[in-house]
């Protein structure tokens, strides 16, 4: 084996994995950026063991600015605004009015940030609060769920994890937001958009065009169980509510899964606990 | 020249000094054609012993047979692989797992320099190290999904890296390809990344792209193949694969241009600018005689004229007419190509 080129190739192979390793260590060692207990109704397993036989979950968490928000559009931005867009770098030379916004936001690549996002909390609270009267024309419930029953389901089935700030410097957000039990800071994709203006009607007032954020997707969105905690979960599945043709029953999540978050804002799972 | 094509040179040779002599035109003593005939009989022995060339036709068929043959089974075993791993590493503990990924590509690039000292042919080399090509992909992809980390763009150049280093080491194409295609992804991510943009997104604003094939196209030009005199056609083809397609895409979506311009007028532009460009390539790859950049476009040229042609005449012309212009269209580029090569013809003269 003299020759170099074959020399660099197993020498490649062996310095990534190397870097690799070593970056995972690094995530993983000291004190946790975050570690909070979650359930199905948060990471969520859909999967059986086929032919992929990994156990992953799915990251679950409500959205508070969405690349296409259900319903009417809102008339402000909300917290992520164009403030906020200007500090995570987008380009917002283009006025909201001008004719040149719609292509200019829609053809403007996404931005990577960190987003934190806070469980169980006050922004939980006033979301869950904000949806109330909206419930009532929900499509994605059939009629016969009344309304009481829809405010249940959200209160007790939805991810309790929301988003809440986006910083492109994650240290920051932590300083912000130092509760590390309850607000867990993960790397996401970003975008600008352009909310059109909305003409007067006879129930609302011309509304101006503006500019706000949306979280596009979290970077890490499904999350490795390594063995032998995945074994726990072998049959698990969570049906957040069914309905037996006389009335709602609601499903509490059968398992629990501790993660933590890493000094390179990268999350792993310590433990999983069936509940029942 | 490599062992293969001077050994086919000389049978040209014998050939059609054969043809020759029944013409009359040329005449050797008998003392002349034995000294020949035994010189090129040595020759020929002398590389197949060394080299393990083809010496006959039979025997050039059946190389060509064995390489599709190692290409699609180096393929297979590429799949092969990443689904047995799939299928069986969730069962196994983390350190087995980590284990288990380092030590495949390793094993696999030994396996393919063992293969390539036994065998001179190296076909089965190339079968090996495309599967560890493959490996080394799964190998890292698959650590990145178990440890749960954000994908980094950076993966690309080491594949990228990784696929030259074994492509020039045992003079496997495909390998050098796979490599050429990752770096070119890491250039136009990395772009991305450096200005805060998600690496992801480069179909966005794909002209980098564009402008990287053509970078990669040219490099032969300025990096001197003497070992491998194959591989500049393996640059050629993908930098003109990455540039034409992108130009494809671009004469459909003009929006994700960065020309200041209204997306219909940049869409036309590339339009033309891709039937141009296309004929650009035909030219100069017949001045260098570099028959793949012909072929590729040659099929560039073609299918930016049809694409024009399918939007110009298909919603208001009958089908029929449609399909008989298409038929004389082609005609007529067939009679520009033969007047091409018997111009090109003249001037060789």
């Amino acid at each position: 084996m003299r020759n170099p080129l074959l020399l660099a190739a197993i020498g490649l192979l062996v310095v990534s994995n190397g870097f690799v390793l070593a970056h995972v260590a690094m995530n993983r060692s000291g004190e946790p950026d975050s570690e909070m207990e979650l359930t199905a109704r948060e990471l969520q397993y859909y999967g059986s063991r086929g032919d992929d036989s990994s156990v992953t979950l799915m990251l679950r968490w409500t959205n508070t600015a969405p690349e296409y928000p259900p319903g009417p559009p809102a008339d402000s931005a909300g917290w992520f605004d164009q403030k906020k867009l200007e500090e995570l770098g987008f380009d917002l030379s283009v006025p909201a009015g001008s004719p040149k916004a719609q292509r200019f936001y829609d053809n403007q690549r996404s931005r990577e940030a960190y987003v934190a996002l806070e469980l169980e909390g006050p922004a939980w609270e006033s979301w869950l609060k904000d949806r109330e009267p909206r419930l009532q024309t929900e499509v994605s419930y059939g009629p016969q769920v009344s309304l009481e029953e829809r405010i249940q389901i959200e209160r007790e089935t939805t991810p309790r994890l929301i988003s809440m700030d986006v910083s492109l410097d994650p240290a920051s957000l932590r300083r912000k937001y130092p509760d590390r039990k309850r607000v867990m800071i993960l790397p996401a994709v970003l975008r600008a958009k352009v909310s059109p203006e909305s003409r007067a009607s006879a129930t609302s007032p011309m509304r101006p065009a503006y500019l706000r954020g949306a979280i596009t997707r979290l970077a890490i969105e499904s999350i490795n169980v390594p063995e032998p905690l995945s074994r726990r979960l072998d049959g698990q599945s969570y049906t957040p509510y069914t309905y037996d043709g006389k009335q709602i029953k609601i499903n509490q999540p059968s398992y629990s899964v501790l993660l933590r978050v890493g000094a390179k804002y990268e999350p792993w799972v310590v433990d999983v606990k069936l509940l029942r | 020249m490599n062992p293969q094509q001077r050994a086919d040179r000389l049978r040209t040779f014998q050939r059609e000094l054969q043809e020759l002599e029944r013409e009359k035109v040329l005449e050797l003593t008998p003392e002349q054609r034995a000294r020949l005939d035994a010189h090129i009989e040595r020759t020929m022995v002398e590389l197949a012993a060394q080299f393990d060339v083809d010496t006959t036709d039979s025997q050039g068929q059946i190389s060509l047979g064995m390489k599709i043959a190692s290409a699609l089974g180096g393929i297979a075993l590429c799949a092969a692989v990443v689904l047995f791993l799939a299928r069986y590493m969730g069962y196994w503990p983390t350190s087995m797992q980590v284990a288990v990924l380092i030590t495949i590509p390793i094993l696999l690039t030994v396996g393919a320099e063992f293969a390539a000292r036994r065998e001179k042919t190296l076909y089965y080399a190339a079968l090996i190290s495309i599967v560890a090509f493959a490996a080394f992909v799964a190998n890292l992809s698959m650590l990145g999904e178990i440890f749960n980390l954000a994908p980094t763009p950076n993966a690309l150049a080491v594949w990228g890296l990784f696929g030259l280093a074994l492509a020039y080491h045992f003079g496997i194409r495909l390998v050098l390809a796979a490599g050429l295609v990752s770096l070119l992804g890491w250039i136009t991510a990395t772009t991305n990344s450096w200005r805060g943009w998600w690496w992801v997104e480069f179909e966005k604003r794909p002209e980098e792209l564009m402008l990287a094939g053509l970078v990669l196209a040219a490099l032969p030009l300025f990096i001197k193949h003497v070992r491998r005199p194959d591989f500049p056609a393996v640059y050629r083809l993908v930098g003109m694969l990455a540039f034409f397609f992108t130009m494809l895409f671009l004469s459909a979506q003009g929006e994700s241009s960065y020309l200041p311009l209204d997306d219909k007028a940049i869409e036309h532009f590339y339009q033309m600018f891709g039937v141009v460009a296309a004929g650009l390539a035909v030219w100069i790859g017949i001045r260098q005689n570099w028959t793949g950049m012909v072929n590729t476009g040659t099929a560039f040229f073609t299918i930016f004229l049809f694409f024009r042609l399918i939007d110009w005449w298909w919603d208001w012309m009958p089908k029929y007419l449609f399909f008989l212009l298409i038929g004389l269209v082609a005609i007529g580029l067939v009679a520009v190509f033969k007047r091409l090569r018997v111009r090109m013809r003249s001037v060789a003269a």
